[in-house]
């Protein structure tokens, strides 16, 4: 491990990265601290209600608007990263010193990822000591701790994913900011196009239990900000003699197969990052695209993606319209990434 | 050329290409272990692309460098032995120089606390400062400070003196100077101010247009590259005569006295003026800026 982790590596990175710790902790236990004190709260008012059960399970699950400030956490975690590499005058300083580019690499990304775990930690932390405080009041069987176990690794597992592949982008691409904004899209890009392709199939072709039933797994794997939505299911509990009532729970969906696709995409973003930050060469480190060849991949990828967004936007029932809205925004946007690529490059 | 002794910096055959367009091309330099080595050329010349290939910062195209027999490139072993100093402030904005300090101290296995703060002495640098808060002077002497303190084999130091009052430039170069006589580091030294290249290095090389067009000892230098002036019995055709001779970078005539600029000055050379006809011969010593000078000139000239 000593030899993975560099002190000073380490050191330079954490001055800048402790901040946006600090940051992550705040919103995650504003995020789930409040999920659990509401949950609390809304059962004390119920007493007797069928919420009563689950409230734990609730709490910790329920999701707010903070999972997409989450994202944009990672995103400000990469750029921290990578901003001073990537600045005409600083670019030159650790290429300098004494570290490999595979040093450099890893212990950015091993900052990063302590970052992260320290956040999700210190929010198991609180949610276990919450956990515990309530245990009286808590059905231990509909709410187990298990709950608070399974949140945990979905999570620090998904973002350090997210992570990982934005290190990816910033090794491919120059601008550290357009950078995490472009990486950001991308891993919406898979998601959005199943969903134009669902839409113009049922349109045409019309809906089958079948089709939907594919198309919706298909979506809930390829979308990797979606793997930490939890999934709801309805039971029906006794709520006095007599009487029952439905409740609902949450729970992750395949929650081990995704742990394992995250760890896998995780290891390849990781591979991905390594080879392309080791190829990179710094001359050429304030370019939108740092290696030329990948320059039509990202013209062809801005080009389709505006093609199908303006398609869609424009909803014309008619799949002939809708080619020829996408083949007019294709050529538009050809045109804006080329542009992209001259404005967000710089020489200097 | 190779001159006595251990060759510590090897470069054979660099050429660095960015975009299509060559930066460097061919160079071969070696340096030989505690000297000073100038590099000198024109703004936009490779000074700076050089370095930079020589620090590991940029992959060259073809050719290798060696120094001390490895690779530069992505070597970290070899990096612990370099101190650079670029021409321009590269340290993080936002740091404070306290954790500059500190993290060269984690960076390079040799880096002396005792060292930085004794020049430091000289240098005063606030430590609590923020690199955003030091003038561009101060920043340089920063850059200077620290890689001193790294107790390093081989300095690097691109355009060191710039941004440096009078008093502190001459107190660099005679650190640089001690550094060499006592502890026998090797420098490598580029400069538009040649006169400090002059008085410190042993050896010199003019690039331009990322060719190395010129490499010698600071000796053999100011031997071959002479200035003389002549006067000639008879003046006819003389000027176009003289611009003939091997070597001849450029002739001036005012009244009867003519100037010569030589890059190829030998014992025969005077003969053969005296030969053309010249009655009297004396010989100026000429300064590297002048050298430099007249030597872009024929340069450009043959272009």
């Amino acid at each position: 491990m000593n030899k993975i982790i560099n002190e000073a590596l380490f050191y330079k990175e954490w001055i800048y990265v402790k901040w946006i710790t600090l940051l992550t902790i705040a919103i995650l236990l504003s995020s789930k601290g409040y999920g659990v004190i509401w949950a609390l709260n809304f059962k004390e008012k119920i007493q007797g209600g069928v919420e009563d059960y689950y409230w734990f399970n609730h709490g910790i699950y329920t999701e707010n608007v903070n999972i997409f400030i989450m994202v944009f956490v990672v995103i400000i975690l990469a750029i921290t990263l990578f901003i001073g590499e990537k600045t005409s005058e600083t670019q030159g300083f650790m290429a300098s010193m004494p570290f490999t580019r595979k040093e450099i690499l890893l212990n950015k990304w091993l900052v990063g990822v302590i970052s992260l775990l320290i956040s999700f930690a210190v929010t198991y932390i609180f949610l276990s000591l919450f956990y515990f405080l309530n245990i009286k009041g808590l059905d231990t069987t509909l709410n187990p701790y298990s709950d608070i176990i399974k949140w945990f690794f979905m999570n620090t597992f998904q973002y350090i994913c997210v992570f990982t592949f934005m290190m990816l982008i910033q090794a491919v691409m120059g601008n550290s900011i357009v950078s995490s904004i472009v990486g950001g899209i991308i891993l919406m890009v898979p998601l959005f196009i199943i969903m134009v392709a669902e839409e113009l199939t049922g349109r045409y072709y019309g809906y089958t239990q079948y089709q939907f039933i594919i198309l919706n797994k298909l979506k809930s794997w390829l979308n990797i900000y979606s793997y930490n939505f939890p999934q709801q299911s309805h039971i029906r509990v006794a709520v006095n003699e007599g009487y029952s009532d439905t409740a609902t729970f949450a729970y992750y969906s395949n929650y081990k197969s995704k742990l394992l696709v995250l760890f896998v995409l995780t290891c390849l973003f990781l591979f991905l990052a390594y080879v392309a930050y080791s190829k990179r060469n710094i001359e050429y480190n304030l370019r939108l695209i740092v290696f030329k060849n990948l320059e039509p991949l990202f013209i062809c990828g801005v080009a389709i993606c505006s093609g199908l967004l303006a398609a869609t936007i424009m909803d014309s029932y008619r799949l002939r319209d809708f080619g020829i809205w996408f083949i007019i925004f294709t050529i538009i946007g050809y045109f804006i990434s080329k542009l992209l690529l001259k404005f967000l490059s710089s020489t200097k | 050329m190779k001159w006595g002794g251990v060759i510590l910096i090897d470069i054979k055959n660099v050429s660095k290409r960015i975009d299509d367009r060559y930066i460097l091309k061919n160079v071969n330099l070696h340096v030989n272990k505690g000297s000073i080595f100038g590099i000198i050329g024109e703004n936009g010349a490779g000074k700076t692309t050089l370095i930079k290939c020589l620090t590991g910062i940029y992959r060259a195209n073809e050719g290798s460098i060696l120094i001390d027999g490895e690779e530069a490139f992505d070597n970290a072993k070899i990096k612990q032995k370099i101190g650079y100093v670029s021409d321009e402030n590269q340290f993080y904005s936002s740091f404070k120089v306290k954790e500059l300090l500190k993290f060269y101290k984690k960076a390079y296995n040799d880096f002396s606390e005792e060292r930085f703060n004794e020049l430091n002495i000289k240098f005063k640098i606030p430590l609590n400062l923020r690199v955003r808060e030091l003038s561009k002077g101060m920043k340089m002497r920063a850059s200077i400070l620290l890689n001193l303190s790294i107790k390093p084999d081989i300095l690097i130091l691109d355009e060191p003196t710039s941004g440096l009052d009078p008093v502190i430039k001459k107190e660099i170069m005679s650190i640089i100077v001690d550094e060499v006589a006592s502890r026998d580091v090797t420098v490598f030294i580029s400069s538009h101010h040649l006169d400090h290249i002059e008085r410190i290095c042993d050896n010199v090389a003019i690039i331009k247009n990322g060719e190395i067009k010129l490499m010698n000892s600071m000796e053999e230098a100011k031997n071959s590259m002479k200035k003389l002036q002549v006067v000639f019995k008879d003046t006819a055709d003389i000027n176009k005569n003289l611009s003939s001779l091997d070597g001849v970078i450029k002739v001036e005539t005012i009244g009867r006295v003519n100037y010569i600029v030589t890059k190829n000055y030998t014992k025969d050379f005077g003969k053969k003026l005296y030969d053309m006809g010249a009655v009297f011969i004396e010989t100026i010593d000429m300064s590297l800026e002048d050298m430099f000078i007249y030597f872009v000139e024929e340069e450009d000239k043959n272009e």
